[in-house]
Formats: C-alpha cells, structure tokens, sequence
C-alpha cells in the first residue's frame, strides 16, 4: 500500500533543492543511496500563532502514519473515521516552540458513522491513553476524515471532542478529506484552536500496488 | 482513606492526580459530583461535560454510580479516569458549520443587548437560511419630506445566508422603507460590505454595520455603492463631517465584561468592530 503523498513529497524535494541551488546551498540528494542507518521519510509542517504568547508548533510526521491514516480512510468510505496520534512532544523554552514528532495513529473502533458524522467511545479514549502508559509515548492529538467536506474543523469536532480531550497547549487535530486529497493539522491559536486551515497539504490514496 | 490515581480532562489539559482519597463507603456518583465541583472551584473546570455525561473509568470498565469503589474491585492506588460517554466528529460542511457558528454568536449578541436587539425569526428551511431582527433605538430615515427627515427609531432587517456562503456575503434586507444612499428603494436591499471575508466578518459585524449604517454613523459614499442617488446626494448635500450628519444612538455590545476582563463575543473581530465604530464616509 502506497499513498500519493511521496509524489508530493518527491515534488517538495525537488522544489527545496531549487531554492537552496538559487541561494548557493547544496542540493538534496536526488538518487537513492543505500543509507547504513535507518532514514525514514517524513513530513514537516509549522505553524506561527498570530496570539504572540502561544508557543509556534513544528510537527514532524513519519510518512507511514498517513500510509495508515489513508488506508483507514479509504476503507471506511463513504463514512468518516478517525484516530488518535501518538509520538513524542518536546518543548524549546529558548524560542517558545512545541516540537510534535508522531509516530503512530491509532485508528479509533467508531460506534456510529456516516458520511457526515462519526462518534467513538471512551473504549477509544482509555485504550490509547492505556497504550501512552505502556509506550511511553504522548497523546499528541487526534485525526478524522471528511469525505468530500473539506478540511476544516467543524463545531462538533470542537466542542464534542477537540475541546474535550485535546485541551493541552500543544494538542492538535488532523483533518483529512480522502476524496479530495487534501489535509491540514489545527493548532490552538491563543485560547481557541483555529477551526480554518491555514495551510493544507496534498495526501491522496493510491490504493496498493 | 484509601487513595487512587485520577486521570481527569479540563479546560487546561488533561491532568493526574496522584493520592486521591475516597471513601470506602463513598458513592461512586457522589465522589464524581464532587470532584467535578472540587476541581471547578480550583480553576480546573473539568473539560468534556459537552460531549455527554461523564463517566468514572476503570479498568477498561465504566463504575456504577450507585456502588462503592471496593464494590466494584477497585483496589487503592489503582487508576481512574473521568470520561465522557462518546465523542463525535462530523464535517458538517463549512457552510453549515459557519451558519451555525454564525447563530449561536446571533444568540450571544441578543443576549446582550435586551431591548436594542430581538431575533424574530430563523428560517432554516430553505438552502439559504434567513433571520428577521429588529432594532430599537437606532434613529433612521425612513422617507425625506419638504421639510427634512421623518425619522423611525425601529428597524426591522432579514438577514440572508446566501446559497454560497462563505464565498458570498451576508445579505441584508431591510423590512421597513429606509431612505438611505445604500439601501435600495425598489427591493430593500442594504448595501453593508465593500469587500467580505466570512473568516473576518460574520453575522454580528452585519448586525453592527446594518445599526451603524441605519444611524449614518458609516455611508458608502462612492458611487458604485449608491442605491438610491438621491439618498446619496441628499447625504453629500449636507456638506457635514459624517459625525456631525450621524443621529446618536445606542450601539450593540458586543463584549461582556467579568471581573476585570473583557470577553468579546468574537475576539477575532475586535479591531474590525473597533474600526467599524468610527464615522468615515467610506468605511463600508
């Protein structure tokens, strides 16, 4: 199983390889090498808060985590799913930023859903803060889809679940729409978390090959 | 008295509680009532209250609240968690979700302005929702005489959530006839924006500029704004500063004050509610 993402991915090195030949840097390596150490891809996505006294959030993401997400998403259509992100969250006191790095989604066992709509359990809730105990990694937030919706978040992802479970500073939400092939993270912005994108990212489902 | 490990999600993150004591004949309901009110009282208003009613969680099980915890084979130190019955997600739409955003700030707006602002009615039957408001204590001109302004102190106004919003503005109608250089005379429509933007503006900006304009406190003066030219040449003939033209009149709050905070009804759009505050003839 494979997702579009790594065209993406291939194009956003590519276009990073210009820029730092046109400001004299060097270029990333465009062939494949045979790395002794394990490299895994991954995608880096930042957000600068307009509230200056809320921390910026980079968040790194293994590319495996949107395999996993796409296939879930895919499997579910037409109904929404989701999940929860887990990996490591460190803090830069010096420069005021959030560090996410996630590593696995935990697809939740949804106990209704429909195209427009999904609900899950405090099943969900404890078993991925259970999981978090055992791996000793963090709960950094949590995704969902919405079929050909859009990407953003609505009031009842907020009220119903962002604000109810992701309430620390640096909790975030992924919204994907798997038949648009667009998602974007949310991030809090001063006391609210920011209910409209201000950047979304290409991810589209290439089924196996 | 026995001790636990309490997991609890409030305003501020999801926080532990190490030696939590509880009784051993203590309700489970009981304690959940209480520590919910314990927590509240010190600044930790438990989060998840809007998703359903909370639950203690234990061991992948969910406590009766009409039984002790020793009851139920919970052992001190164990761990427990206050959880919510479900959660949900739902891509709604932007539109509906921006709609329904948009009422609920409709809601906030009435609530504090009695006797300047009352909601008539919400339509939510068609693909373009509409609500009616009318607004007291705002003078306005309802037609011109020989011998000056008739003035109207109430203003009724439908307020229209176009098939494409957000792409679309806000549309505004007013119900009574307003002699007013933005305001059409043939259909009523009320002229508000120059350039929209649903993530800025939102309906109580439109409520707010439907007042300000009603009052003349802000005129669209350039001509392709103009609905009605007579209106408009009647506005510019009177060679005023827009203050000096403007009729007083309270406007809408749009904060609340608690303590020594202020809480806007929006915080997004405090500085365009500022500007919008200042007569300017070419503020629309």
């Amino acid at each position: 199983m494979r997702t579009r993402f790594d065209q993406w991915f291939k194009k956003a090195i590519t276009n990073a390889s210009e820029n730092a030949h046109d400001i004299g840097g060097s270029q990333w390596p465009q062939y494949e090498k045979n790395y002794a150490n394990p490299v895994g891809e991954v995608h880096i996505w930042e957000y600068q808060p307009e509230d200056p006294e809320t921390a910026a959030v980079q968040i790194v993401t293994q590319t495996s985590v949107y395999d996993a997400i796409c296939q879930q998403a895919h499997d579910a259509l037409p109904n929404e799913t989701g999940g929860f992100l887990l990996g490591q969250v460190g803090r830069d006191i010096a420069r005021q930023r959030w560090h996410l790095y996630i590593e696995y989604a935990e697809p939740v066992v949804p106990l209704e859903a429909d195209p427009t709509h999904f609900t899950f359990t405090w099943r969900d809730v404890e078993r991925v803060r259970t999981l978090r105990g055992k791996t000793g990694k963090a709960l950094i937030g949590w995704y969902h889809t919405h079929p050909d919706l859009g990407v953003f978040l609505s009031r009842t992802d907020v009220e119903k679940t962002h604000n109810s479970l992701f309430n620390d500073e640096f909790q975030i939400a992924l919204v994907f729409d798997p038949i648009r092939g667009t998602a974007a993270y949310f991030c809090r912005d001063g006391k609210a978390v920011k209910a409209v994108p201000h950047d979304e990212f290409h991810l589209e489902f290439r089924g196996d090959t | 008295m026995p001790a636990y490990r309490l997991y609890v999600d409030t305003e501020a993150g999801e926080l532990c509680y190490e030696g939590v004591q509880i009784g051993e004949d203590e309700l489970v309901g009981d304690f959940l009532e209480g520590i919910i009110r314990e927590l509240e009282e010190t600044g930790a208003a438990v989060a998840g209250s809007s998703a359903g009613d909370l639950r203690l969680i234990w061991n992948e099980k969910e406590l009766d609240v009409s039984a002790t915890l020793p009851e139920q084979g919970v052992a001190p130190d164990d761990t427990l968690r206050i959880l919510a019955e479900t959660y949900e997600g739902g891509g709604i739409g932007l539109r509906q979700s921006l709609v329904e955003s948009d009422l609920q700030l409709l809601k906030d707006l009435e609530d504090r302005n009695p006797g300047i602002l009352n909601v008539l009615s919400i339509d939510r039957r068609s693909l373009e929702e509409t609500v009616e408001v009318r607004i007291s204590g705002t003078p306005g001109i309802e037609r011109l005489e020989s011998n000056g302004p008739v003035l109207r102190n109430e203003h009724r106004f439908r307020f229209v959530f176009p098939r494409f919003y957000p792409e679309m503005a806000i549309a505004c109608y007013c119900l009574d006839p307003l002699f007013h250089p933005n305001v059409s005379p043939e259909t009523l429509f009320f002229c508000l924006w120059a350039r929209f933007s649903a993530l800025e503006n939102n309906i109580v900006q439109a409520i707010c500029r439907a007042q300000a304009a009603t009052a003349l406190r802000i005129v669209n003066i350039r001509k392709q704004h103009w609905l009605n030219p007579q209106a408009a040449q009647w506005y510019i003939a009177q060679g005023k500063s827009p203050r000096e033209v403007a009729f007083p009149y309270k406007q809408l709050v749009t904060f609340s004050v608690a303590g020594d905070r202020i809480r806007w009804i929006d915080p997004k759009d405090t500085k365009n509610r500022l500007k919008s505050n200042k007569p300017t003839r070419a503020h629309l």
